[in-house]
């Protein structure tokens, strides 16, 4: 696998965008590879830099100092910002937010239209934008009408329509409810199995642990990174910065700690039941 | 104290339109004086329509909503200070402030209550502290603040009026874990110290096992069960016909005692599952 988004000893201060922002970093030194086609979740509370470092990976925002690209593409040169943005998309927290036509399809179309895309191909990408996001019998609908998982999905057809390399999602799931939640992760692991560099900011540990990789991010730096086992195994460093982890790791995690032979890094409730099955023959 | 019931309640969105939609058939429920009552329920199964019956906004199509006894909406029976007595804390709540400082949104309920100045901030710094909004935050705009800000503000103005009752629609939606769980303790504790009773709407039974003492599953404008946290909690089964998700450390309990490896059923926490199995484990 080769490298797509590269930060390289990166440090993001908002006051110096904004004349009356406090001096504070919000990003500080931090560096980070992101390989294509991976899937990588970030997690940390609020706060701790994964909404601004969302931004720097598109160039939304470019770094105080430091430097970042995009497929050996500098964020900070104003002639590439248009292609880094095409390459890297974006899907935000609020559902109502992100719509803006009357339509699904026309909402669809608006990214590719700003992009200057032909009418034929815009149809054509629409339509199998909409398919790959299971809301095709929807396009003649009125956004308004949808649930709040099915408004996401039009957003990722929307980011999809622009045939990005790279799709962030900022919380995207945050607002829906369980059943949306769980439309919206499918869409997001059919993405990845088809080639689609993901990255997912989330609260929801349940989510992060189908990542190839997580990124723990505390006070604008990096504070873990590893595979999901290797980053929820360290029940005490999470807990330690407030953040949840799965049930059945903690589980797995107190029956060790007091002896018992288990795999370390249990994230799922199968090979939990497994593994603890396992134990109770062996205890026989 | 007050105590609050619903008899028999139906209520019927749009009337005689093509659009008409039965939102809540026939109804029943008493809400323990005192506690804090779960209602859960699946995106469309009726919960907001209930919160907003509770206190008067809505008014049941048939049926009645009884506070101390009394028909809310009964003849000389005043609405208004009603709404004083059940307070309401809206899904999404940081969407709704208006004032130009925080002390003025909080105040807002008890001004118009038409209490004395010293009163008014007294109130308001009483709930503020219980809601988790820093003093230091008094005279900003509440434009200036987090997501995670604005919806302790958006509480403590409801908390500011000291109802008997306070009903909060999903007041942790969306939120990092720690605001979570410090939104959660904030309540908890007001309700504590004012002897008063919570109604807290959620879809997660993950978070109601940890903070509720009672829980009433709705589906399809109907309860399905209720009961304490431990009687729902011995039907798994109904909970999932509900679509909801049931939390992964009962998932896991549940087959161990189907197999009958532990004597387990209705465990909701990692502690008592911890506990089950170690004991179980020893006896072997
Ligand atoms: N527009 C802004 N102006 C000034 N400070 C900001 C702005 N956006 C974010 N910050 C600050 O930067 C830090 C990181 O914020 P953010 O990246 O949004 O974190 P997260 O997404 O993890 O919640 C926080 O201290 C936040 O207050
Ligand atoms: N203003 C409204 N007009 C018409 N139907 C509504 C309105 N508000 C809610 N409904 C419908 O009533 C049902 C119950 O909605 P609601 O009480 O909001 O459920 P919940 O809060 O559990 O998601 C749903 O089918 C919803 O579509
Ligand atoms: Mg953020
Ligand atoms: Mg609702």
């Amino acid at each position: 696998m080769s490298e797509f988004i590269k930060l390289e000893n990166v440090t993001f201060d908002y006051s110096a965008e904004e004349q009356n922002g406090q001096h504070h970093e919000a990003i500080k030194n931090l560096s980070l590879s992101i390989e294509k086609g991976s899937f990588v979740a970030i997690i940390g509370h609020n706060g701790s830099g994964k909404s601004t470092l969302a931004k720097l990976f598109n160039g939304i925002l470019v770094p105080t100092n430091g430097r970042v690209t995009v497929d050996g593409m500098d964020t900070s040169n104003e002639d590439l910002i248009f292609d880094v943005r095409r390459r890297v998309g974006m899907v935000f927290q609020n559902p109502d937010n992100q719509i803006v036509a009357t339509t699904v399809e026309e909402d669809v179309a608006f990214a590719p239209e700003n992009l200057g895309v032909e009418p034929s191909e815009i149809r054509h990408r629409v339509d199998q934008a909409l398919e790959s996001v299971k809301m095709s019998e929807y396009k003649e609908h009125s956004p308004s009408q949808l649930s709040g998982g099915q408004k996401q999905r039009v957003a990722i057809a929307g980011i999809i329509a622009m045939q990005p390399e790279c799709i962030i999602f900022d919380e995207s799931t945050a607002m829906l409810d369980p059943q949306g939640r769980k439309e919206v992760l499918e869409t997001i692991l059919k993405l990845k199995e088809r080639g689609m560099t993901v990255i997912l900011i989330t609260h929801y540990m349940n989510e992060a642990v189908n990542a190839d990789r997580v990124v723990v991010m505390n006070g604008g730096s990096i504070e873990m990174d590893g595979n999901p086992r290797e980053v929820f195994s360290q029940v005490e460093k999470l807990r330690e910065i407030e953040l949840d982890v799965p049930q059945v790791t903690d589980l797995a995690y107190r029956l060790r700690r007091d002896g018992f032979e288990l795999p370390e890094g249990l994230l799922f409730e199968e090979e939990t039941i497994g593994a603890l099955m396992k134990l109770f023959e062996r205890g026989k | 104290m007050s105590k609050l019931t619903l008899e028999n309640v139906s209520y019927v969105y749009s009337p005689d339109t093509p659009f008409e939609k039965e939102a809540l058939s026939n109804v029943s429920i008493e809400f323990k004086e005192n506690r804090i009552t779960g209602i859960i329920g699946h995106t469309g199964s009726g919960k907001s329509t209930v919160a907003q019956l509770l206190n008067g906004l809505l008014k049941s199509t048939s049926g009645r909503v009884l506070l101390d006894g009394q028909d809310i909406f009964e003849k000389g029976s005043d609405v208004s200070k009603v709404r004083f007595r059940v307070g309401l804390v809206f899904q999404y709540p940081e969407y709704q402030l208006f004032e130009e400082t925080v002390w003025r949104d909080i105040a807002f309920g008890p001004s118009n209550m038409k209490l004395d100045p010293n009163e008014i901030d007294r109130r308001v710094r009483s709930a503020a502290s219980f809601a988790g909004v820093d003093e230091e935050l008094f005279e900003k705009s509440p434009f200036e603040l987090s997501g995670g800000q604005k919806r302790r503000v958006a509480i403590a103005g409801i908390m500011a009026m000291e109802p008997d009752i306070i009903v909060l629609d999903e007041p942790a939606a969306g939120l990092d874990p720690r605001g979570r769980d410090e939104i959660f303790n904030g309540i908890k504790k007001w309700r504590d110290s004012h002897n008063s009773t919570v109604i807290l709407i959620s879809h997660s039974m993950e978070d109601m096992a940890l903070y509720a003492d009672d829980i009433i599953v709705m589906k399809d404008g109907k309860v399905l069960t209720s009961g304490t946290v431990d009687q729902v909690f011995q039907r798994v089964d109904v909970i999932k016909q509900s679509g909801l998700d049931i939390p992964q450390i009962t998932a896991v309990t549940e087959e161990l005692t189907k197999r009958g490896l532990i004597d387990g059923n209705g465990i909701y926490t990692v502690d008592k599952a911890y506990e089950k199995i170690l004991e179980a484990l020893k006896e072997r």
